[in-house]
């Protein structure tokens, strides 16, 4: 399950994901980030309270932060939880 | 009859190191060589392992060792040198000598060809450190096989530090419903070495709003350090082989490898697939997929299995290049054990024997079958004849082999000669696919030695000499082989200085062989050095001039039903020719009676035979007569036999030819052509010195088999006298 709170203001959105972040939620996860994106803001991500990150919810990330710099959003990713930096670690990735 | 594996690995252990010792001796030409040096590690390696099929630890251990040392120059850690070369030369015949202890007693080792091999092992130490000193018990064999192993695979010196696996990664579409994740697998990767560096490739990645999150896009570019071989990689990935692809691309020292690995497989593989996996570079799984992949197109439009394989990045095109070549090989090799089959000598002169009984019982059939007047027995024995006539002719070719092989073991020895006189001396083949019976290139092997050795001590001269006499500071002796008028001729040359008449007529002179030679031709004079006791070196050395052996050389070459003669000229060549009959067993003959007694004249030695015109003889003393305004010599067979006058009426001659001469014989009636499985004479009859054996005709009688040779001989010895 996974816990995927977006508020924004004038500037930006934030997403706080928490919990499951996996191929198991990611559907959810999704429409959050979709959400974001036709927001047209700048985005802060925190991912510190991800427990479970797997390869598919790096692949979305990755996606949708593609997205974002394609579209010419700023973003920040502002935490991460040990889960996240492992897999970045696995595949010596930085976001 | 029954052949053990031990007889199998003598004979070819003997075979090999012929082949090794032929390596050698290009090597030696040419240091550069490396095809000559890959196939002497090819025949060490094949050595090594027929030696533990069969169980001969000491062999494996010995030339496990040399083999490290081989590779040590295919690698060029090792400059060959032509000390080295003379090392290399030393150690394939202590193998040699080894493959022959087997032979004898059935063992492979005995203290002396330890301490023996020790002491090579540790002349090849004293060159590069092949032997790790701790391990260097011979006696401890399988051990040491085993250590030395294990030692290559952990040899860390030889790799290079960008040397890493590369390993590509796609995954699947599919991938995440397998409920596996590919993070899990490069951490598992770790447990094998080090990940160098890894980079995510995300090229099919779909645009996010297009994004199925549920689908895996992603791939991976890894390159790896590992001590672990291929497979152990690819077994990382065994559980999810079908939902991703992967290409393991060896290091580069790796290739060199996986190239000397397929180089060295058996030839027993003839599919490229197969000899990739084989050697290691791909695995069963992969080929499997590659394979299924290649059934997906259909005619022209099927890739080749090697090109798909490089396209795929599972192998690297220098492998396949290697494969390539060895499925070449191997079909190569196929080919030719299709069309040769080795067969027990004993069996094959067994097969001669009953074909020569079945040539003597089918003329005694089509002789009798004319006297029956029964012209259908005719036909049929006719036909029975033509048949024992082909077969007679194939199961002679049986024992005919290339004079050439032969041949090539003369290379050594005039090598090792001319070291120890101190000349340079190149040997010249020619020839060499002449075909000659097996006995007869066993027995003549002997004779040749000697007159090779001779040409070296006596013929060729030292450098300076030669260089004095304004001559190529080499020396050469040619080697050549060719058919003559039914015979197969032998020739031995050497540019040396020739024969000196007046040295050899005052040496025979000296030993009181002759009173004088003044009057004897040139010929009858060098032939004196065929004499028992002759020799004119003024030194005795290694080589020769013992003044023995040039007549064992003679009376060799004549048991052989041969006979030599020398050209020669002073201060520039020497030419021993050897001349020899086709075979020993069935000749063709031409059958003809003097005073009742029937006797056979070998075919390829008759020219023609003419009606005998008293009125044409030449002379009333000397046997001449004129043939198409030539003289030609004759000698009437009845003389030669001591028999009386036959009182027949037309008497013919048979002209024939041996070497350079034709002479006429006189008989009394010509038979006509007739098959001869001759038959030794027997002790009884060895002073019968006109005959070289004896044959049983169709209707049971016996008839003798003429030696033209002697008989010429006699003609010679004739003339002589008259002119004296």
């Amino acid at each position: 399950m996974a816990q995927v709170n977006i508020h924004s203001d004038d500037e930006k959105v934030m997403i706080d994901i928490s919990e499951d972040f996996t191929v198991t939620t990611i559907n959810e996860v999704k429409m959050a980030f979709e959400e974001a994106l036709a927001a047209s803001n700048s985005v802060e991500i925190s991912l510190k309270d991800v427990e479970e990150f797997d390869s598919a919810a790096f692949q979305l990330l990755y996606s949708f932060l593609s997205e974002l710099q394609k579209d010419g959003i700023d973003y920040h990713i502002s935490d991460m939880s040990k889960p996240v930096k492992n897999i970045l670690l696995t595949y010596d990735m930085e976001l | 009859m029954d052949t053990e594996p031990k007889d199998i690995f003598v004979t070819e252990g003997a075979e090999l190191l012929d082949t090794a010792e032929e390596s050698l001796l290009n090597l030696e030409s040419d240091f550069s060589d490396k095809e000559s040096l890959n196939n002497l590690f090819r025949v060490m390696h094949t050595l090594k392992g027929s030696a533990g099929i069969v169980g001969f630890e000491y062999v494996e251990s010995f030339t496990h060792h040399f083999e490290n040392f081989l590779d040590k120059l295919r690698n060029d850690e090792i400059t060959l040198t032509s000390d080295i070369v003379s090392l290399l030369l030393k150690t394939t015949d202590y193998i040699g000598s080894i493959v022959q202890h087997i032979d004898d007693t059935g063992d492979d080792s005995d203290d002396a060809i330890v301490a023996q091999g020790d002491a090579i092992l540790e002349e090849l130490n004293s060159i590069y450190d092949i032997v790790p000193a701790s391990k260097n018990d011979s006696k401890n064999t399988s051990e040491s096989v085993d250590d030395s192993n294990k030692e290559e695979d952990v040899d860390d010196s030889l790799r290079v530090i960008t040397d890493y696996w590369h390993i590509s990664l796609r995954f699947k579409e599919d991938f995440f419903l397998t409920g596996m994740d590919p993070s899990s697998f490069i951490n598992y990767l770790r447990n094998l070495g080090s990940i160098v560096s890894i980079t995510l490739v995300m090229d099919n990645l779909p645009d996010f709003n297009e994004l199925d999150p549920e689908k895996c896009y992603l791939g991976f570019e890894i390159d790896f350090d590992t001590e672990f071989e291929r497979q152990a990689i690819i077994d990382v990935f065994e559980f999810v082989l079908d939902d991703c692809d992967i290409s393991v691309i060896p290091p580069k020292s790796k290739i060199e490898e996986y190239i000397n690995l397929i180089n060295e497989l058996p030839e027993n593989k003839e599919r490229l697939g197969e000899i990739l996996v084989e050697g290691g570079t791909l695995t069963e799984n992969e080929l499997d997929i590659v394979l299924n992949k290649q059934q997906e197109g259909f005619g022209e439009e099927k890739q080749k299995l090697g090109e798909m394989l490089v396209e795929d990045k599972k192998v690297s095109p220098q492998v396949v290049d290697a494969a390539l070549q060895k499925q070449k090989k191997v079909k190569e090799k196929k080919s030719k054990e299709s069309r040769s089959l080795r067969v027990d000598a004993e069996k094959l002169d067994y097969v001669i024997n009953i074909v020569g009984e079945l040539v003597t019982t089918t003329s005694g059939i089509l002789q009798k079958s004319k006297v029956l007047n029964d012209s259908q027995l005719e036909e049929f024995s006719s036909n029975l004849y033509r048949l024992v006539n082909d077969l007679r002719d194939t199961s002679m070719e049986l024992r005919m082999v290339p004079i050439g092989e032969s041949f090539n073991r003369f290379r050594r020895l005039v090598r090792d000669l001319s070291k120890d006189s101190g000349k340079e001396i190149d040997l010249e083949i020619k020839g060499g696919e002449t075909e000659l019976d097996k006995t007869f290139i066993e027995k003549i092997s002997d004779p040749l030695v000697h007159l090779i050795r001779n040409s070296i001590d006596h013929g060729i001269e030292n450098i300076e000499k030669r260089k004095q006499k304004g001559k190529n500071p080499k020396g050469k002796i040619t080697l050549n082989a060719y058919n003559d008028a039914g015979s197969i001729v032998i020739e031995i040359t050497d540019d040396g200085k020739g024969l000196d008449k007046d040295a050899i007529g005052q040496k025979a002179v000296e030993k009181g062989m002759i009173s004088s030679y003044q009057g004897m031709s040139d010929s009858e004079v060098y032939k004196l050095i065929f004499e028992p006791g002759f020799s004119t070196a003024a030194q005795i050395t290694n080589i020769s001039g013992r003044g023995v052996g040039m007549d064992v050389v003679r009376r060799n070459i004549e048991d052989l039903r041969g006979s030599v003669s020398i050209d020669t000229e002073l201060g520039k060549y020497t030419t021993i020719k050897v001349r020899l009959p086709l075979t020993l067993a069935i000749i063709d003959g031409f059958l003809v009676e003097v005073n009742e007694q029937k006797y056979v004249i070998p075919l390829d030695m008759v020219v023609e035979c003419v009606e005998f015109d008293e009125k044409k003889l030449k002379s009333d003393e000397r046997n001449y007569i004129t043939l198409r305004d030539k003289i030609l010599p004759f000698i009437r067979m009845n003389e030669i036999f001591h028999e009386e006058e036959s009182g027949q009426r037309y008497e013919n001659i048979v002209i024939v030819n041996y070497g350079e001469q034709s002479i006429g014989l006189v008989v009394d009636e010509i038979h006509g052509e007739v098959q001869a499985v001759i038959k030794s004479l027997g002790n009884m009859y060895r002073d019968a010195e006109f005959f070289s054996g004896a044959t049983i005709l169709g209707d049971g009688s016996v008839a003798l088999i003429l030696d033209v040779q002697k008989l010429v001989k006699v003609y010679e010895k004739t003339e002589k006298e008259y002119v004296k």
